[in-house]
């Protein structure tokens, strides 16, 4: 409950801010024993500008003096620097938080209580002055806010390594094969049964469907990959905003560092790996931002535009069929790279996008619109094409493919075009048409 | 034509089958047979550092010693109270790995003990308020400066006193490490920061289950 209200209240001081050039989100102060005087402050600011700026001094009656610190572990020695200033580079962002950068809040003059907020005057270089009310949070909620995993069962630790060992082994394809079959099945005892189950299962929501009788559908596959009704999914139309191509959870978005996405925490892949060895179409995502999202069994499988785009290239790379649970995903080295995928990328108003379907373990088939069915492949072989001649143009929220099974997406952005939204954390569920970021002509347009 | 549909289905479904009991086969042998040791990193084996006699104060102003090492998993973890961003981050992940272990036969195996290199700060009186504030049930070490040396010494802890500022407040730079002891008070893993509590529990639960087929 705690945990919901300060997501909540994230949320509202984020929304409070969002028209301006220089968004704050998350502040907090960390809760310390009573007898402390000094705290330490957590935040992450963005700036929305095409100008560096840099913070450059903070007060509050609250506290004596405030100061950037950071933390830095040099051979395994802990050590506090003092930082004069800190600079936000042109539509970046700068997240101080636990074991990083951070505030230190001075000799407060009245003992913080948990809950209680306090003022905070940010002054940057640019001349603008802030004042941001900070809340008191549990450190815990602060960590867990940073997206550091709650603790597992050991047990259930060994159990997931045990399942994620025993896909090695297993026939992937034939497996999914098999599947392909049976949501195919046709017979209407079988078909039905299967369908209730799954609803059943899953708590799926039929009243939104397109089609809400369960029975109506011709097989499994159909029932799989329904079509919402369109007020279900309304489509963020505002120009420069990108949204989500699929319903699914956010399993990680960021910076790629040169050629390096994460996978889960610790692990990284390659861009040029993802999108199969070709060169000069992963040089164009290098140091540029991608996001993976996670489409779960319950969720709508059908893939839309995340912008506005013309079809540039498809191509489709065999490989294994993992799961890409959260299971597997924090343990195969190079998942992504090494399952199964399509790789789509478009023309956009901010230079190439990829979109990348990822199969996995009964994810039957992947489909384009352009090409209908293009797993499985009967021979599994590589397939490249080139559509610059064809003119395929697919505009924001309209459909672009479909998984015949869960399975996730990723998409890449060329460098700096674009700006996650403030609320986007891992984990977070989204759907289909919501805003997940602002392209960057954004802050030159509509900040006037 | 129906006919041919529902056999086909039914082989479907037999198929199906074969491939659950195959899986189930498989994994029940797995559970009874788990004898070949796990990968485990930063494992101080076979060579782990036996900890000599200490003595240092706890929070309770009682005397503490390597025999109170003994029959349980130490987690060390060395700081001070006034440390602003690291202490608190470490204690907060060791509390949500201690109190993560649900068994509280498991959990009464585990002791975390939170040493102090800046004892002329840290009295009992405040290590115990300080130590109450993350986990009540964590041990807070502290004694005069030699007393500290005792145990530090031998885990190879460094830590730099800075001087002090205008308001008579300083730093003290520090190891971040987290050390593990076994029950038989030998120094046999070490946890680098960042720490998580992924990383606590998964490690403990290999080095644990590794060792235990050595006792």
């Amino acid at each position: 409950m705690n945990k919901f209200v300060f997501v909540f209240l994230v949320l509202i001081n984020h929304a409070s801010y969002a028209d301006k050039h220089i968004v704050i989100s998350a502040p907090s102060i960390a809760l310390a024993p009573a007898s402390s005087t000094t705290y330490a402050a957590y935040l992450t600011i963005y700036n929305q500008t095409s100008d560096d700026i840099s913070l450059r001094r903070i007060e509050s009656t609250d506290f004596q003096k405030i100061e950037i610190h950071q933390t830095e572990i040099i051979e395994d020695l802990s050590q506090m620097r003092h930082l004069d200033e800190i600079t936000i580079p042109a539509n970046q962002q700068v997240s101080l938080e636990p074991g990083g950068l951070h505030l230190m809040l001075h000799n407060a003059t009245i003992p913080l209580v948990l809950g209680e907020q306090r003022q905070l005057i940010f002054h940057f270089s640019d001349g603008t002055q802030r004042t941001e009310i900070f809340t008191v949070n549990n450190l815990t909620d602060i960590i867990s806010q940073n997206s550091i995993k709650t603790p597992d069962e050991p047990q259930t630790n060994y159990m997931r390594s045990l399942k994620v060992f025993l896909q090695r082994f297993l026939p992937q394809h034939t497996l999914s094969g098999l599947m392909y079959e049976i949501a195919r099945v046709k017979w209407e005892p079988l078909k039905n049964i299967l369908i209730s189950k799954f609803i059943d299962l899953y708590k799926v929501d039929m009243s939104i469907a397109k089609n809400p009788d369960p029975k109506s559908y011709a097989d499994f596959n159909s029932f799989f990959t329904r079509e919402l009704k369109t007020a279900s999914r309304p489509i963020d139309n505002t120009k420069n905003v990108i949204v989500s191509p699929v319903d699914g959870a956010i399993s990680q978005f960021g910076k790629i560092q040169d050629d390096l996405l994460i996978q889960a925490k610790g692990k990284n892949y390659s861009v040029s790996t993802l999108l199969g060895d070709k060169a000069e179409v992963a040089d164009q995502f290098k140091n540029g931002s991608f996001i993976t999202i996670y489409l779960s069994p319950k969720d709508y499988h059908r893939i839309h535009m995340p912008l506005d785009g013309q079809l540039n290239s498809m191509t489709y790379i065999p490989g294994k069929l993992y799961s890409v649970n959260k299971a597997t995903t924090d343990q195969v080295d190079n998942l992504f790279a090494i399952n199964e995928r399509i790789v789509n990328v478009f023309d956009t108003d901010i230079g190439s996008v990829a979109l990348v379907m990822v199969g996995a373990i009964f994810v039957g088939g992947m489909e384009t619109t352009w090409e209908g069915e293009v797993t499985p492949a009967s021979n599994r072989r590589g397939l490249s094409r080139n559509y610059d001649t064809q003119q395929i143009n697919i505009s924001k929220g309209e459909e672009m493919g479909r998984f015949n099974m869960g399975s996730t997406v990723i998409v890449l952005f060329e460098p700096d075009k674009i700006i996650f939204e403030a609320d986007i954390t891992t984990d977070t569920k989204v759907v289909m048409g919501q805003k997940i970021a602002n392209n960057t002509n954004n802050s030159v347009n509509t900040n006037n | 034509m129906i006919k041919k549909r529902t056999l086909k289905s039914l082989l479907l479904f037999a198929g199906l089958l074969f491939i659950g009991a195959a899986i189930g086969l498989f994994t029940s042998r797995f559970y009874s047979t788990a004898d070949a040791p796990p990968e485990i990193s930063r494992l101080l084996w076979p060579n782990p550092k036996n900890i000599a006699d200490f003595s240092m104060i706890d929070q309770d102003g009682d005397r503490f010693g390597v025999q109170n090492l003994n029959d349980k998993w130490s987690f060390l973890f060395f700081g001070y109270t006034y440390c602003p961003d690291v202490c608190p981050i470490t204690l907060t992940v060791l509390d949500q790995f201690y109190s993560g272990i649900t068994r509280a036969e498991d959990r009464e195996q585990v002791q975390v003990i939170f040493v102090t290199i800046d004892p002329e700060r840290d009295t009992t009186s405040r290590l115990k308020e300080y130590l109450d504030f993350f986990e009540p049930e964590f041990i807070g070490l502290g004694g005069s400066i030699e007393q500290v040396n005792s145990l530090t010494e031998q885990i190879g802890i460094t830590y730099l006193h800075h001087l002090p500022q205008a308001d008579d407040n300083y730093l003290v730079d520090h190891t971040s490490s987290v050390f593990l002891l076994d029950p038989q008070a030998r120094l046999v893993s070490i946890f680098s920061a960042p720490h998580t509590t992924d990383e606590f529990a998964s490690r403990f639960t290999d080095i644990r289950d590794f060792l235990s087929n050595y006792q």
